[in-house]
């Protein structure tokens, strides 16, 4: 087979190839433009082949198809152009169509227009002549229309459309080397070698490359192992058609290979080239196709490996950068994670620490919905985004921030709510992302996304195991943990210690409930965290202390900030809370320590810490003393209090003497009830281990907690039958008025608690507040069990009082439901026992 | 990057969406654009003095609490703070004072405040205004750098004068006459020179009102002929337009008619603003061979609307101004009784077929908060023919009632009625005004008079006086009125006289008239009054 012959062989070959490349691609309308110009060269070129080799059917038919093909090339290159101006198919478009296929039918049929060639053999093998009449001027004129409309065509898309304009111009080169074949094929010098045929090759591939410009094929189309078997095979058979003849002589010539073995030789061999073509064209084209592809598969690789090994957030988000710099060619990448109250996106990492790192994104901004709402992993183009409804709902300030940061493209990393996206800049000379670093992208964001969920939850566990749920404050074990870190790093240099205690903490919660008394160590804790800051490490090192570790700090600083946050804590309860009850202030006694001033390592540290609060402590609490060296400093921080704080549970019997006969005035019933609960309340909290302080409160609150009953109708208190609806309405109103009253005497208002609380049921359905269990006051829980007692002995108008036995039958019977059952349990065996007097109800204790 | 860059480098489909895509929004999306840049607003504005003092140190929770306890505003609530300029009191700095007439305001002018935000979505949605105008379908617009411009607008400071300004940001206009050049030339000179400078150059767009736009094409073929686009300045013409005016001479000649725009100029975009547009848009589709887009803006909202391809209706930018409608009912009523707070609703809530008076909340640190613009227009439902096949589109009606706009081009108030009244002397006691169409559809400012019954004997005041007389007082009241004549062929002022006494014998059956656009039912009893007068009361001697 000659050179010349090898040429249109090697063009369909390619034009086949191309085919089947597209085959597996979207086919939108100009990629099939594009098939049906493939085709037509393939009938073309491949007709005009097979009719010089005089193939099977005869000159004749090889040459109608290879017309047909010819002509149908202009029609089809006339859509493609079409498509790819964007301009729609018009009435003339398609009277070329029905134009050509007529001229093609009636030159098949009768050779009218240009007759098929015939064969003239001579000494050089034979050629191929043709009869060319004027007819053919009708055929010209039919291309020469067309190629001035396509002329049209691209002139009109060049003047309106420069953005197509340019990507048009590897379509412009090829149509030029199309033309500039067909020139050169007059040439002398050109004849006999198919220039034609070998421009029709460049044409297509320059076609293929406009395409790939206008991003509607990717070049690794071209590279599956489909195609690459295929172009394989066809190269081996070509090769072993025009070499068989040779090979077989070769074998049959040999004496060595000759043996009647000839076919499996050639068999061997066949298969054996193939696959070396096949490896040959593989290597080749990864290297030169999808090297970049490989390059990413490998950063992702390793990116993948390394990331599901770490549990650190700050290592995979670091990698996650490093991976981003590696493949793409950009400057800015900042990983931003939503802060506590996913209200805003902080920056945590970039690919330079100078970049901004202050900005906050809002993560209910709407960029960040429609980053939501995109599929699994799908990334969000700002360029594309500009062009949404969304983005003009942004705000300007949005707006100015996201480009500041350059942003280009935001990826979201996990699922559900927004919680962690990684921002990229532009890419450099502003190229834009292509679909294969969106792809690339999306398997960057869904590894991460994984190593970011396992990093958090991790980073969260290790938190929560490491924090107290209640003030999210380190635990004692890791403070002190951290003690000894930071002794060891900052070696020599100044370690202070703050250690804060409560004050009657347990008085308080006694007083006011658990649930009260946990708000005040939120309280407290938040106070610490926002005087703190970054500065220093917090714990809740008990139930009521704090410690603070400052590093760098001195004695004066530390004593400073503590008398800060000291001023800060004594302002908690400064005002009436919602229900206007002024509720106890809140103290702290404190202590100071610093190393290398006052200690030298960190258990003598702790321990003078701990002396130094044991010794305000003593002094009458409300205080903060500085430990140096083991001695206790003089100074006294806040000591102006002690002389009212030794006085606090200081008797307030007038005022409470004034109220008592107040209500004996009105009710004497109600005067006797108080006198015999507030001994029975009294006498429980001591046998309960509670202090005599508490225990006079609770006296004192129950003398006070029916004194609400002053406003209350006599009719309904002494009504012999039982109440209405709206009468027990009228007189579930006493605790209210009973706090009413007390709350106006500001020294009697830590009975307050205890008489709001007197109604409650353990179960949560009493009044007025329906608490339940320990959120109701101790000291409200012990008058509840005395106050029912005592009012199930009485006998009043509208009921017979019942026995001791009964009454404590009773209480057993609503233990749990309506009493705390540990003090029924313990009140009736204090009474069973004797230890606790029973009192005639009609008389005062 | 600016338009004209970016037509390089951005595909056509891509601009389109990024300037034109709003017509095809859901509702939802559109009402998500404007709640979201009113919360913006609301958050800049509730930071500023004049914020604070308007809303009296209301803190707004969101949208809904807003419209509920922020009143509708109009110029004089802002008057003290904008009249004086005083824009460290606003939102955001100005950048520019927007200047328009004040129609019976206490001053003359007002003023309206720009910021930097302002005039961006301002170049933006005129941007988009210029794609629509050249757009024969979705996605098909003819804009390139270079082309000329006929631009028959008044210049800065007017918001009119915005529009270049803002388009020069964009992409390289050549103005005819430059901008810089015809913010020192009067109306008709610009006109002149523009003209004149479009038969050198060529003119691929023009943007005029109405009815200037009407004028100056029809005068198109008088000025052609004198001189201006005679056989001796053919010099001047580029080849092409010499080309096209001797072929349009010889067509017109021919056919025996004036030459018109058409026959010399292939526009590639055609714009009118104003009022009465309607007047006058088949008449220009006849002379320039296109039919004018109508653009909707104005100096408090800015350009907030636009026609697309289909020439039927405009629809509303998302991002200019949050939009409130007050129906029909509620604008009535409201006039009637100025302490009432008529209810709005929103672009959601709009019905097809109704009117609606507009009410904007400028956004982008603007200074208007629920402001009643004064104009009225009439939801025509979506089109998807017209481009929007889920947004409502509109069509402008007119001014609210208590103004009387000719043309675009005047704006009668009660008080300039009553001042032309004063100052002419004329013993009219009383009056209503109100804008009627002229059999070929063109509008005039129609003055029902009654005269004084004692001075009839001393005083000559047949119709033709009146007419006179008053229009002198109006060329002097309102200096925009001495165009109106000029440009619209005729007196736009037209002058019954009632008998004496009608008001009272109108008055008597419990149905006065309101003095400024009354119904037509209201006219016709008070015409039919005539016949009711009592004796006492027409004054017969």
């Amino acid at each position: 087979m000659s050179f010349a012959n090898v040429i249109p062989v090697v063009a369909v070959c390619c034009y086949l190839f191309l085919l089947l490349a597209l085959m597996a691609s979207r086919k939108t309308r100009l990629i099939i433009a594009f098939i049906w110009v493939l085709i037509s060269c393939v009938l073309w070129t491949g007709g005009s082949f097979l009719m010089r080799q005089q193939a099977v059917a005869g000159i004749k038919v090889w040459y109608d198809i290879s017309i047909f093909g010819l002509l149908m090339l202009a029609y089809s290159l006339l859509r493609f152009i079409q498509e790819f101006a964007g301009v729609k198919a018009g009435l003339f478009t398609r009277a070329w169509g029905v134009f050509l296929i007529a001229a093609s039918i009636i030159n098949t049929k009768t050779g009218i227009l240009l007759a098929a060639p015939c064969f003239i053999p001579d000494e050089t093998g034979g050629r191929f002549v043709y009869t060319i009449t004027c007819n053919v001027a009708v055929l010209a004129v039919l291309l020469i229309a067309i190629v001035i409309h396509m002329g049209v065509v691209i002139w009109n898309m060049h003047r309106k459309d420069q953005v197509r304009s340019r990507t048009f111009l590897p379509v412009a080169v090829g149509l030029v080397a199309l033309l500039l074949g067909h020139i050169l094929l007059l040439l002398p010098l050109f004849e006999g070698f198919p220039v034609d045929v070998l421009s029709g090759v460049m044409f297509v591939i320059c076609l293929y490359y406009g395409l790939y410009r206008r991003r509607l094929l990717r070049l690794d189309l071209l590279v599956s192992r489909g195609t690459i078997y295929f172009m394989a095979a066809v190269f081996s058979t070509g090769l072993f058609v025009l070499l068989l003849k040779d090979l077989e002589y070769f074998i049959r010539s040999n004496v060595v290979l000759d043996g009647g073995y000839d076919l499996l030789i050639i068999s061997i061999a066949f298969f054996a080239v193939t696959n070396i073509i096949y490896t040959v064209m593989k290597r080749f084209i990864d290297g030169v196709f999808i090297k970049d592809t490989n390059t990413r598969a490998g950063i992702l690789r390793t990116f993948s490996t390394s990331a599901a090994k770490s549990l650190d957030f700050a290592q995979v988000s670091s990698q996650l950068v490093q991976v981003i710099l590696k493949s793409f060619p950009v400057r800015k990448v900042y990983v931003c994670v939503a802060d506590k109250k996913d209200k805003y996106l902080r920056i945590v990492d970039s690919a330079n620490p100078l970049d901004n790192r202050v900005t906050k994104l809002r993560t209910n901004s709407p960029i960040f919905t429609q980053l939501a709402q995109n599929k699994q992993g799908e990334c969000l183009l700002m360029d594309e985004y500009r062009r949404t409804a969304a983005y003009r709902s942004m705000w300007d300030d949005e707006k100015k921030e996201f480009q500041e940061l350059d942003v280009a493209c935001i990826m979201l990393l996990g699922e559900g709510p927004l919680k962690s996206v990684v921002l990229l800049g532009s890419k450099e000379r502003n190229a834009r992302y292509t679909l294969d670093d969106i792809t690339f992208l999306c398997s960057v964001a869904a590894i991460a996304s994984i190593a970011v969920k396992n990093a958090q939850l991790y980073e969260k566990a290790r938190l929560e195991a490491r924090s107290d749920d209640l003030t999210g404050l380190l635990k004692r074990k890791y403070f002190l943990q951290m003690v000894d870190a930071k002794y060891a790093e900052l070696s020599g240099q100044s370690l202070a210690l703050v250690a804060l205690n409560i004050d009657n903490f347990k008085l308080y919660n006694q007083l006011y409930g658990n649930q009260e008394g946990d708000s005040v160590l939120i309280q407290i804790a938040n106070i610490i965290r926002g005087s703190v800051g970054e500065n220093g490490i917090i714990s809740r090192y008990s139930a009521k202390e704090f410690a603070i570790l400052l590093p760098g700090y001195d004695l004066q600083s530390a004593k400073t900030l503590a008398k800060n946050i000291r001023t800060q804590i004594k302002q908690i309860n400064a005002e009436p809370d919602a229900n206007k009850v002024k509720k106890r202030p809140i103290t702290v006694s404190g202590g100071i320590c610093a190393i290398p001033y006052g200690a030298s390592t960190t258990r003598e540290l702790l321990n003078n810490v701990d002396m130094a609060i044991f010794q305000v402590k003593r002094s009458g609490r409300n205080a903060i003393q500085i430990s140096t060296g083991g001695r206790i400093e003089d100074s006294l921080e806040g000591l102006e209090d002690t002389d009212t704080k030794h006085e606090i549970y200081s008797s307030y019997a007038s005022t409470i003497h004034a109220l008592t006969a107040a209500i004996d005035a009105k009710d004497h019933y109600t005067f006797n009830h108080s006198n015999n609960v507030a001994y029975y309340a009294s006498e429980l909290a001591l046998e309960l281990g509670m202090s005599p302080e508490t225990a006079e409160i609770v006296r004192e609150a129950g003398l006070l907690h029916d004194i609400g009953k002053i406003g209350i109708d006599e009719r309904i208190l002494n009504k012999p039958g039982p109440l209405t609806d709206e009468e027990m309405a009228q007189m579930k109103e006493h605790v209210e008025k009973s706090v009413s009253i007390i709350s106006h005497l500001p020294s009697l208002d830590y009975v307050v608690p205890a008489v709001l609380g007197h109604h409650e049921r353990y179960d949560g359905k009493g009044y007025p507040a329906g608490l339940k269990g320990d959120d109701i006051p101790l000291l409200g829980r012990i008058l509840c069990v005395v106050d029912a007692f005592d009012a199930m002995l009485s006998t009043r108008p509208y009921k017979k009082g019942r026995s001791v036995e009964e009454a404590l039958l009773c209480l057993q019977e609503n233990s749990g439901t309506q009493f705390d059952p540990k003090l029924v349990d313990k009140f009736v065996a204090l009474i069973q026992k004797g230890s606790i007097s029973v009192l005639r109800p009609d008389i005062a204790s | 990057m600016r338009f004209q860059d970016r037509l390089k480098t951005t595909p056509h489909e891509e601009l389109w969406e990024e300037y034109c895509g709003f017509l095809d929004y859901t509702l939802q999306e559109f009402m998500l654009i404007q709640e979201q840049l009113l919360l913006e607003q609301i958050h800049l504005w509730s930071k500023c003095e004049l914020g604070k003092k308007l809303s009296k140190g209301k803190v707004f929770s969101g949208i809904e609490d807003f419209r509920k306890r922020f009143p509708l505003t109009t110029y004089a609530d802002y008057a003290d703070v904008l009249l004086l300029k005083r824009g460290e009191l606003l939102p955001d700095e100005p950048v520019v004072w927007i200047q328009t007439a004040w129609e019976g305001g206490k001053h003359p002018v007002k003023l309206a405040p720009y910021t930097r935000s302002m005039l961006n979505t301002f170049g933006n949605n005129v941007m988009a205004c210029m794609m629509l105008a050249t757009s024969t379908a979705k996605g098909k617009f003819d804009i390139a750098p270079n082309n000329t411009f006929l631009y028959g607008l008044a210049p800065l400071p007017y918001a009119t004068g915005l529009l270049p300004r803002a388009l020069h940001q964009e992409i390289d206009l050549r103005f005819l006459p430059p901008v810089t050049e015809a913010e020192r030339m009067s109306f008709s000179e610009r006109n002149r020179k523009g003209f004149r400078m479009g038969l050198q150059k060529g003119i691929d767009y023009f943007f005029a009102l109405g009815s200037v736009a009407t004028f100056v094409s029809q005068s198109f073929g008088d000025a052609a002929g004198k001189g201006e686009g005679g056989l001796k300045s053919l010099f001047q013409f580029s080849p092409r337009m010499a080309y096209r005016y001797l072929r349009a001479r010889s067509h017109s000649k021919r056919e025996n008619r004036p030459m018109v725009p058409k026959d010399v100029f292939n526009l590639r975009g055609f714009m009118v603003a104003g009022t009465d547009n309607n007047c006058y848009k088949d008449d220009l589709e006849a002379l320039w061979g296109i039919r004018p887009v109508e653009v909707f803006a104005g100096t408090e909202p800015t350009c907030v609307g636009v026609e697309t391809w289909a020439r039927d209706g405009m629809y509303f930018f998302p991002d200019a101004c949050f939009y409130e409608f007050i129906p029909e009912s509620e604008f009535e009523k409201s006039a009637l009784n100025p302490a009432y707070t008529p209810k709005t609703c929103l672009m959601d809530q709009v019905k097809t077929g109704e009117k609606y008076e507009l009410v904007i909340s400028v956004f982008k640190g603007g200074a208007f908060m629920r402001y009643r613009v004064g104009d009225i227009y009439r939801c025509l439902g979506p089109s998807k023919e017209a481009g929007g096949a889920y947004l409502p589109r509109f069509s402008y009606i007119d001014r609210t009632a208590d103004i009387i706009d000719i043309a675009g081009f005047t704006r009668i108030s009660e008080n300039s009625i009553n001042n032309v009244v004063r100052l002419s002397g004329l013993p009219i006691c009383n009056w209503i005004a109100c804008k009627e169409f002229t059999s070929k559809g063109k509008p005039f400012l129609h003055l029902y008079a009654e005269l004084e019954a004692d001075s009839l004997a001393d005083h000559a005041v047949s119709q033709e006086i009146l007419r006179e007389q008053m229009s002198i007082y109006f060329r002097y009241v309102d200096k925009d009125y001495k165009y109106l004549m000029k440009i619209m062929g005729y007196d736009p002022l037209e002058i019954t006289i009632l008998r004496c006494g009608t008001f009272a014998a109108c008055s008597r059956t419990g149905s006065v008239p309101r003095r400024m656009n009354p119904s037509s039912m209201q006219i016709q009893t008070l015409l039919a009054s005539q016949q009711h007068v009592l004796p006492s009361e027409d004054g017969a001697v």
